[in-house]
């Protein structure tokens, strides 16, 4: 592989992978935050 | 006071089926193949550019008119914009029952080939005769196709938990399947030569027009902007789900799907075949000459091909089911919010599938009439998402809906420009580039009755204009309720399809 693709490699998988991983993350806090909250009500 | 049951269970369940809905055949099987053809690295750029800047902002504008106004999509469009727009829903109502009824033979074929795939069916035959028997006036396909309707149509009767529970189950299978093959793929001798092909990035090839509107094609077509899906699913989301959140989440997994795609099919390929120049000849064919014929002939020459076949055939058709699931349910809500008993509703939905949809079992090339004139409306209906949304007003779309008390990802002034001005015009330029290309495919382009042309298009599509608009008045007073207030968001009604 070139250091071109492999560059480019990194930066498209990590940035859909790490977007995927961190905004799903923050919804299962908010999740879970949401559930404690309708618990309390 | 008893708890609200209506809607999603969780905002991951509404996530969860937000990306088993949009995440399809074209993830799969359409997505590595442009990818390879137009560019790799450079074609992913300008894709994942058109997901953010096109698909993105109509899918957070469809969420918020599905959700606030709590129908499906005539009573949507009737309430955001008034009765006099209803038919811009009912257009794309009857786009989806023409989609489902192809859509359902395609996923049919998938679903053969992983029966093929099991019993080691296809070893030793001719591939390309194999998938003619397949395609082409097929008793078994029948069978199959009238199977998965009925499925598809009995899952939609148990209303969106029942869909919601299906893509739970659906989803990880599809992410972990495709993700071994993936992995298989890019560790064979000779893999980095396809990655090399997948991901390299040449500036220059950015400068080129037809590579903006592949990768605006893709984006369109996979991420499921533009045909009712997020306005359908939103209609059971929460007051206080996070808007902005989930629908950026479905994007990047739609994205994510369709990377891994790329990479388990790319890689394989260039690894199998014994030249670039063979590889890339695989790699330029269409969906169905790659899937069915040239990617079979690998799974039978590499070493591991049974396993690798059996889990790519069955990520491929979950990710089709699936979409066929959340698209019955774009079609059955409609009659629910017209007052259609859902028992009959869903008899007349299951009725109009099979008979449309026995004709693309039968005949390919009825098949590959209904994929090009339902790929055209479904970017015209993506064109209707951005006009009601201009026409509600797109600061206000964006200050109450999107950017609600519960959001913890504002979306900036941004969207308003690109619902305004930027995703209308492109996706104008885009329905008017694949007319003018189809003129070239056919000599007889004027022609309604031919597969492939301008003529059948404007046939077929002006009739499913012509049928919404006479259809106006009278579908706009079936609707009763109005949900809406003129503020926030109102509670998840009660009906059919909604526990």
């Amino acid at each position: 592989m070139t250091l071109n693709a492999i560059i480019m490699m990194i930066i498209l998988l990590g940035i859909f992978i790490g977007g995927f991983v961190v905004m799903l993350a923050r919804l299962l806090k908010q999740s879970k935050a949401q559930e404690v909250e309708q618990e309390m009500d | 006071m008893k708890k609200s049951t209506a809607g999603y269970s969780t905002q991951l369940g509404l996530v969860v089926t937000l990306i088993a809905g949009s995440v399809g055949l074209g993830n799969i099987w359409r997505f590595p193949r442009i990818a390879a053809e137009n560019g790799g690295g450079t074609f992913i750029v300008a894709w994942a550019i058109m997901m953010i800047l096109v698909c993105l902002p109509i899918m957070l504008g469809e969420h918020s008119m599905g959700r606030a106004t709590r129908h499906g999509l005539p009573g949507a469009f009737k309430d955001f914009i008034g009765k006099k727009y209803t038919w811009m829903g009912v257009v794309v109502v009857i786009t989806m029952f023409a989609l489902n009824a192809y859509y359902g033979v395609l996923t049919g074929w998938v679903f053969y080939y992983l029966g093929l795939s099991i019993t080691n069916g296809y070893a030793g035959a001719d591939k390309a005769e194999l998938f003619d028997r397949i395609s082409d006036g097929n008793f078994t396909m029948v069978v199959i196709y009238v199977s998965l309707i009925t499925i598809a149509c009995y899952i939609a009767y148990k209303g969106i938990k029942g869909v919601e529970k299906v893509s739970k189950v659906f989803l990880p299978i599809l992410f972990i399947s495709l993700a071994i093959v993936s992995i298989y793929s890019i560790t064979l001798p000779g893999a980095g030569a396809g990655l090399n092909y997948l991901f390299s990035f040449d500036p220059s090839l950015l400068l080129g027009s037809k590579i903006w509107l592949e990768a605006l094609t893709q984006a369109v077509w996979s991420a499921g902007a533009g045909w009712g899906l997020v306005i359908t699913l939103a209609v059971f989301t929460r007051p206080k789900s996070d808007l902005s959140l989930t629908t950026s989440i479905q994007v990047a997994g739609d994205g994510l799907v369709a990377l891994i795609a790329g990479m388990a099919v790319v890689p394989a390929v260039f690894a199998i075949t014994p030249s670039i120049e063979a590889a890339q000849n695989i790699l330029t064919q269409d969906n169905f000459g790659l899937t069915f014929i040239s990617l079979t002939n690998l799974f039978e020459q590499m070493p591991g091909g049974y396993i690798i076949g059996v889990l790519f055939f069955l990520s491929l058709g979950l990710a089709a089911f699936s979409s066929v699931i959340a698209s019955v349910m774009i079609v059955v809500l409609p009659m629910a919010d017209s007052g259609i008993p859902k028992k009959k509703a869903i008899i007349w939905t299951y009725l109009i599938l099979i008979v449309w949809g026995l004709p693309s079992v039968w005949n390919p090339s009825f098949l590959a009439n209904q994929d090009w004139v339902v790929g055209q409306m479904m970017v015209f209906g993506a064109f209707l998402s951005c006009f009601a949304l201009y026409k509600f007003g797109v600061s206000k779309v964006r200050k109450e809906f999107i950017n609600n008390p519960y959001t913890g990802m504002p979306i900036g002034t941004w969207w308003e420009y690109s619902i305004k001005f930027i995703a209308p015009i492109i996706i104008l330029i885009m329905f008017v580039w694949w007319s003018i290309q189809s003129i070239g495919w056919n000599e007889q382009w004027w022609n309604p009755f031919a597969p492939l042309s301008l003529g059948t298009l404007i046939m077929q599509g002006g009739l499913m204009l012509l049928i919404s608009i006479i259809f106006n008045n009278r579908v706009s007073d079936s609707i009763k309720e109005k949900y809406y207030t003129g503020e926030g968001f109102p509670a998840i009604p009660k009906n059919d399809y909604s526990d």
